[in-house]
């Protein structure tokens, strides 16, 4: 069901989410949004405090997928509601396994009473989750973040604080030492062209990590969804009559990455860590379709690295160069817990301290109540000043992929990584295919 | 008041039992059932396909190749725990300063979870800036990519778990050796044996018991290995070296498959029952007394 | 062992090893030692340098730093952790020992068809991986709201454990003389009390050794308590310690701090492991060879 509410929203949404973050990256209209949001959220401010005597001694549940600075940002306004409510908070830190923890909560039916969403508000966790879109924070959100989390009847059910960015990271001094211009990169021709180059420089030009399904998942909008591209199939995928064949188009250019020697030998085995610190090192150049959260942790290993994103490029001449758009921090509310009043107050918390986190995830703010610019957001503009007719749209498969396909795309990208030959490459699709089949149906079901 | 005793005396088994009715017979009734269902574990969506989820076994290729790593993490472990134990064992039971010391650490890795272990290791096999490539790069070697197939992760896994818990099989080779009763070797020495000799015709019979021991003791352990893949390889390259155990965790919590998870476990819980049995019985038929 | 004497005198000939030979051996107990302390140095090392320090993993840290310590010290999780994982080790350790041992009295001296029934049973599930039967313990613990209690945790992992216990004690109540119960059933003695006063006495060695495997077991057990703890409060020390080696988006995963608390979660373990070396190691050897 979800699926098909997503079909119709999908052009209009995708539509007003460019075109506000092309205004509010554009530098006047932030400032006045900024305004306007100081005055929302001194009101909202005050509400919380009167409210707030009264939950001393109740207690919430908290699961969060956040680790390391992050984590630690989302703690301290965890810590800062506390003292100023007096309400005792638990905190279950999930990290890698978020994702299974909150399926095995789910089947118990036995959720936290406030739990982040990732990006799957409304296709996994809705049946599950309280309707916020009466709260005082939630006229505030940007179209952005609307466009991400609003259901079709208006309904939203999760408060975004930040929203991660998907491009292509750039290690910008790689690309210097190497005589590339990364922003004069627009098709996969290009980009292929600069990996030439870089590699005769004597870097590895790509990063990207076959234990993730992001290496096979997440530049695929390139081909498949937008007009001038090599396909414009976004409805058969939405109502489960995609022809997979298709998908080839995308594998076949894949293999030229490991044809031309572009990757890591190891890269079926390695982690993000590793990308990470080989970054930092100034060893490759890019990694396709990632959260600038990468870029954050790059520069945190090594502050002397210059780092960009630049949109992921485009599959035909004219086409649309995409930056994806997806629920960074969100969080929402169980819809049986014990102590709603306590639970929205605490949004209401989060929405007016959320400039920690969003600065240690180095993701883009969706509130105007952002006071210091995140990393995250300096990198959008950078990218925006140099190409302005920048397509966005949600995340590929959070939008157009049945729930439960990311872990099926991360073993296809295992099968992928070992063997590339046509066999192979028919496997990866007979598989891919059947188990979006299933998935589909499973989600029509509910 | 004989068969009173008795009966009192058997039930004095009847708690255990009963824990071991609630948490193993109860779960595997409930495996039974859910593996007969299509399901993802946490809908409230169950289809009933019959068999089909045990007919999915047959064609998956995931599960025979994490079955035949199953075997090699349990039979090759042991087989290199004894190995490498019985020569500890040899070696820390010869007369020099220090020795007691050298056990102590031979033991040690025991006493640290196999997930930790992993975790360090990884950094140890890493193929860019690993510790072993480190090491070789020292002596003009290029980097060796370890975990490049795998068939290599699972000989470095089964490795890796051998010299982390070989100091169990070297206790109990020392304590077999030192109950050698030193006259049967010195009237083998009498008779003009060599050290070899002495060693293959005097020591090793005697020390079946220890081996016994030591054989189940590794088998129980390899088979079931999980925690130390889990951080090593966390399974790939490619599902190459997955365990069943870790095989049957990611079905469950990753690719939301709980019915065909359920089936796979059955299917690790028939085929390690058919191990178990046997070998135990031949085991225990070479015992020799002395 | 008490034999060392003996062996020393008479066995000089056959073990003493001439001076080239015992040049040998000390080289090989370097290299063995070396070989063992390598992860704990990778460990250490990486553990004491900034988050920004990238030389090679092998060589030492360019700026040495104890931020991550005091990091490690200061975090609640640990501290917590380590309490979880003691009351859950605790709570493991009598459950099994009590109820193990009394159901290996029982079997082992009832006799006749039934018991001998249960104890091929109870071998035959011994080799059983736990998580073959995970979708089955899950659901169980979930139904009956056993998620996040560290007691049912304790009992579902002593219900595996159970059967190893069981057949452990079974082979030591063999070696002692049934005459000893016969003659406490004389003195009007219950079998209750036969068990409390005569028999648990004479195990009490092979007790210790079986405290201190269950306890180390339960100490670094992972894949149960990875699923059945969820809640961070309820995390053991194992759980935290993975946790900081986690990457997860939209974080910088800091590996220096993650074996800091990985030395930090060891360091209590390691200790104990040196302080009561002679239970663990002389305690182990000595029970194996009963």
């Amino acid at each position: 069901m979800a699926m098909k509410k997503w079909m119709k929203t999908t052009a209009a949404l995708c539509l007003t989410a460019s075109s506000v973050l092309l205004t509010a990256c554009g530098g006047n209209n932030a400032t006045q949004n900024n305004a306007a949001g100081a005055d929302g959220s001194a009101e909202t401010t005050e509400n919380t405090a009167d409210g707030s005597t009264d939950y001393s001694g109740k207690s919430i549940e908290i699961a969060t997928y956040l680790t390391g600075d992050t984590l630690a940002a989302y703690k301290e306004v965890i810590a800062g509601f506390e003292s100023e409510t007096g309400v005792n908070i638990t905190l279950d830190e999930y990290g890698d396994d978020y994702e299974s923890m909150m399926k095995t909560r789910m089947a118990s039916n036995d959720l936290p009473d406030i739990f982040e969403t990732h990006g799957w508000s409304l296709i996994r966790y809705k049946e599950y989750l309280t309707d916020l879109s009466g709260e005082p924070w939630a006229g505030d959100l940007s179209d952005a973040a609307l466009g991400v989390i609003r259901d079709t009847d208006g309904k939203i059910y999760t408060l975004m604080t930040t929203g991660s960015c998907l491009g292509t990271a750039v290690n910008m001094d790689v690309c210097e030492a190497a005589g590339v211009d990364p922003w004069a990169i627009e098709t996969w021709d290009d980009f292929n062209e600069a990996c030439d180059k870089i590699k005769e420089a004597g870097y590895t030009p790509i990063a990207n990590y076959f234990t993730s399904a992001g290496a096979l998942a997440n530049a695929d909008g390139s081909w498949l969804s937008y007009e001038g591209e090599t396909y414009d199939v976004n409805e058969e995928m939405l109502n489960g009559t995609w022809d997979w064949e298709e998908f080839r188009t995308i594998l076949d250019y894949l293999q030229t990455w490991f044809d031309n020697g572009y990757l890591y030998e190891d890269c079926g085995t390695i982690s993000q860590t590793d990308a990470i610190e080989r970054c930092a090192r100034n060893e490759c150049a890019f990694v396709v379709g990632i959260g600038s959260s990468y870029q954050t942790a790059v520069v945190a290993q090594n502050p002397d690295v210059t780092m960009a994103m630049i949109p992921i490029c485009a599959s035909e001449e004219g086409g649309a160069r995409f930056v994806g758009i997806g629920e960074g921090a969100s969080f929402g509310i169980w819809k049986d817990t014990e102590e709603m009043d306590v639970c929205k107050a605490f949004l209401n918390y989060i929405a007016e301290n959320a400039d920690g986190i969003n600065a240690a995830a180095g993701e883009i703010s969706t509130l105007p109540s952002e006071t210091t610019k995140s990393y995250g957001m300096e990198m959008l503009e950078e990218m925006e000043s140099h190409c302005p007719d920048v397509f966005y749209d949600n995340l590929w498969d959070r939008k157009y992929m049945p729930a439960g396909m990311w872990s099926i795309f991360e073993v296809a990208a295992g099968m992928f990584y070992e063997d590339q030959s046509d066999e192979s490459k028919q496997e990866i699709i007979d598989y891919l295919k059947e188990n979006y089949v299933d998935l589909y149906e499973a989600a029509q079901e509910e | 008041m004989e068969k009173r005793r008795k009966r009192i005396l058997l039930s004095l088994s009847i708690p255990a039992f009963l824990l071991i009715f609630i948490f193993m017979i109860i779960p595997l009734g409930n495996a039974l059932r859910v593996s007969l269902f299509k399901w993802n574990g946490f809908s409230q969506n169950m289809k009933f396909i019959g068999l089909e989820n045990y007919l999915s076994l047959f064609t998956d290729d995931v599960f025979w190749r994490s079955t035949l790593n199953t075997f090699v993490y349990g039979f090759g472990s042991t087989l290199l725990q004894n190995i490498f134990g019985l020569s500890a064992a040899l070696f820390v039971n010869k007369q020099f300063r220090g020795r007691n010391f050298v056990r102590l650490i031979l033991y040690m890795p025991i006493m640290i979870s196999g997930v930790i272990m992993g975790a360090i290791q990884y950094y140890i096999f890493n193929f860019d800036n690993g510790v072993l490539n480190n090491m070789l790069n020292l002596f003009g070697i290029e980097n060796i990519y370890w975990m490049k197939t795998g068939v290599s992760s699972v000989l470095i896994i089964t490795l890796i778990n051998s010299w982390q818990t070989m100091g169990f099989c070297m206790l109990i080779y020392l304590a077999g050796l030192q109950n050698i009763p030193k006259m049967y070797e010195e009237a083998a020495l009498l008779d003009g044996a060599s050290k070899r000799q002495i060693f293959f015709k005097v020591d090793v019979p005697l020390l079946i018991p220890a081996i016994t021991t030591a054989v189940i003791t590794n088998l129980i352990g390899g088979l079931k290995l999980y925690d130390i893949i889990v951080t090593l390889t966390n399974g790939g390259p490619n599902r190459k070296s997955l365990s069943l155990s870790y095989y049957i965790s990611l079905l469950y919590f990753n690719d939301e498959k709980a019915g065909y998870s359920s089936a796979v476990g059955i299917a690790l819980f028939v085929i390690i029952f058919l191990v178990a049995v046997p070998i135990n019985r031949y085991l225990r038929s070479k015992e020799v007394e002395y | 062992m008490k034999n060392y004497e003996y062996e020393k005198m008479t066995m000089r000939e056959f073990h003493a090893p001439n001076k080239k030979v015992r040049i040998g051996v000390y080289v090989v107990a370097v290299l063995l030692v070396l070989l063992y302390l390598l992860p704990i140095y990778v460990m250490l090392n990486q553990s004491f340098r900034y988050v920004t320090d990238l030389t090679p993993r092998l060589y030492l840290p360019e700026k040495w730093t104890l931020d991550n310590y005091i990091q490690a010290f200061t975090s609640s999780d640990l501290l917590e952790g380590f309490k979880n994982s003691l009351v859950y080790a605790a709570e493991v350790c009598v459950v099994e020992v009590v109820l193990g041992g009394l159901a290996a009295y029982g079997l082992a001296r009832a006799g006749g068809r039934a018991a001998t029934t249960l104890r091929t049973f109870n071998i035959c599930i011994m080799m059983i991986p736990s998580l073959s039967l995970l979708v089955g313990t899950y659901s169980l613990m979930v139904n009956f709201h056993m998620v996040n209690k560290i007691w049912a945790l304790a009992l579902q992992t002593a219900a595996i454990g159970m059967s190893g216990t069981m057949f452990f004690y079974t082979s030591f109540i063999v070696s002692i003389p049934k005459d000893l119960d016969e003659a406490a059933a004389i003195d009007g003695a219950g079998i209750l009390r036969t068990f409390f006063q005569i028999i648990l006495p004479q195990l009490k060695p092979v007790t210790v050794t079986r405290l201190i495997m269950i306890a180390i077991g339960a100490w670094n057990n992972y894949a149960m308590p990875s699923y059945l703890l969820t809640n961070t409060s309820k995390s053991t020390v194992v759980l935290v310690v993975r946790k900081a080696f986690y990457v997860a988006a939209g974080a910088v995963q800091n590996v220096p701090l993650a074996c800091a608390m990985c030395a930090v979660s060891l360091l209590p373990v390691i200790l104990l492991y040196i302080l009561l070396q002679r239970y663990i190691i002389e305690g182990q050897l000595d029970s194996v060879s009963k």
